[in-house]
C-alpha cells in the first residue's frame, strides 16, 4: 500500500500495527495517526487485514484436534523413514552401487583366497611326485608309505 | 565423496593387499629343509627331532636306529641353488624352480667326488617331504629328508 504521508513509510505504519515498533515511536507514530488522515486510514487498512488474517487462521485451527495431529505426523515421519533405507548409517546412503561393488570384490578376492588355500593345504597325492630320476646306478626304487603317502627314493651305491 | 566411503577406501586397498601377499604366487622364497639321517641296525637310538618322520621310515625300512646328523635349513628363491655338504665327500644341490598347484618343483642333484650321481626332479606337496636315501655310511645307510614350504 502507498503511503502519500512523507513523515512515515507504509512499512513503520505496518510494524506500528503489528507493535513491533520500540515505545519512544510507537507513541511518536500514534500521535502522527491522530491528525493526519492518511496515515490514519493506512493504519486501518492494516488492522482489518490482520484482523481478517486472524480470524481465518481461528476459524480453521478451531476444528483441527492437536493431539492426533501430532500422532498422525509421528506415524507419517516413522512410515517416511521406514520407506527409505537411506538413513541407515554406513553402508546404505550415497553411492551405493560403489559399495555393493566393493563388497562384490571383497567376496571374489575372499573366494580366490579360499581356493588358493585349499588348493596348497589340501593337495591330493603322495608328498612328492617323481617327475624324473637320473643316475648310474642300476637299482633305485620309488616308494610311498601307505599311512601319509610319504615318497621315498632309494638308490643303491653297489 | 561420502565420507563413510572413503574410509572404507583403504580398508579395502588393504584386504586386496593382504590376500594378494598372502597368495602362493606372490611369495618368493621357499623355506627349504634338509635333514641328514644315519639309519643302522647296529642301535635303537631314535632321534627326537624326527617323530614326525619316523613311523612312515619304520613302516617300509628294518632299520631300529635312526640318527639325526644334521640339519640345514636355507630360505631360497626360485631357481637358487642350496647347497649342503653330505658326509663321505658328498654334496646335495636343491634347486626349487617353479610351485604349481600346491606342489614345489624341485631339482635335487647329489654329487660324490664332485661327480653328479644322483639327479631327480619331483614335485613336493607344500609343506611336506620327501625322503632320498641309499648312501652307505659308518655301517649304515644315509637318508635325507628334504621339506619344502612356501613363505
Amino acid at each position: 500500500m502507498r503511503n502519500n504521508c512523507t513523515q512515515y513509510t507504509s512499512e513503520e505504519i505496518s510494524r506500528f500495527v503489528d507493535n513491533e515498533l520500540d515505545n519512544e515511536k510507537m507513541q511518536a507514530v500514534k500521535n502522527h495517526i491522530e491528525c493526519c488522515p492518511q496515515c490514519k486510514k493506512l493504519a486501518e487498512n492494516y488492522k482489518f487485514i490482520t484482523r481478517t488474517i486472524n480470524a481465518h487462521a481461528q476459524k480453521y485451527s478451531a476444528g483441527i484436534d492437536s493431539s492426533r495431529a501430532g500422532i498422525k505426523l509421528a506415524k507419517a515421519l516413522h512410515k517416511s523413514k521406514n520407506k527409505s533405507y537411506r538413513h541407515i548409517p554406513g553402508f546404505f546412503g550415497r553411492y551405493t552401487y560403489l559399495k555393493f561393488a566393493a563388497i562384490v570384490l571383497i567376496a571374489v578376492a575372499s573366494g580366490f583366497l579360499f581356493v588358493n588355500r585349499s588348493v596348497v593345504n589340501h593337495v591330493a597325492g603322495p608328498s612328492a611326485i617323481v617327475k624324473s630320476v637320473d643316475t648310474n646306478f642300476d637299482s633305485v626304487m620309488i616308494i610311498e608309505t601307505q599311512r601319509q603317502k610319504h615318497t621315498i627314493i632309494w638308490f643303491s651305491e653297489t | 565423496m561420502d565420507r563413510r566411503f572413503t574410509r572404507f577406501i583403504p580398508v579395502l586397498a588393504g584386504l586386496i593387499y593382504l590376500i594378494l601377499l598372502s597368495s602362493p604366487a606372490a611369495a618368493a622364497r621357499v623355506m627349504t629343509d634338509v635333514k641328514i639321517i644315519h639309519a643302522s641296525t647296529g642301535s635303537s637310538h631314535v632321534d627326537a627331532a624326527l617323530k614326525n618322520i619316523i613311523p612312515e621310515l619304520e613302516s617300509v625300512f628294518k632299520y631300529t636306529g635312526y640318527r639325526l646328523i644334521n640339519e640345514q635349513q636355507m630360505m631360497l628363491n626360485f631357481n637358487q641353488k642350496g647347497r649342503i655338504s653330505l658326509p663321505g665327500n658328498r654334496m646335495m644341490i636343491v634347486i626349487p624352480a617353479a610351485m604349481n598347484k600346491g606342489r614345489i618343483n624341485y631339482q635335487i642333484i647329489i654329487r660324490k667326488n664332485d661327480r653328479p650321481v644322483f639327479k631327480t626332479r619331483v614335485l613336493l606337496r607344500n609343506n611336506s617331504s620327501i625322503t632320498i636315501g641309499g648312501p652307505q655310511f659308518n655301517n649304515g645307510y644315509l637318508l635325507f629328508n628334504i621339506s619344502g614350504s612356501v613363505q
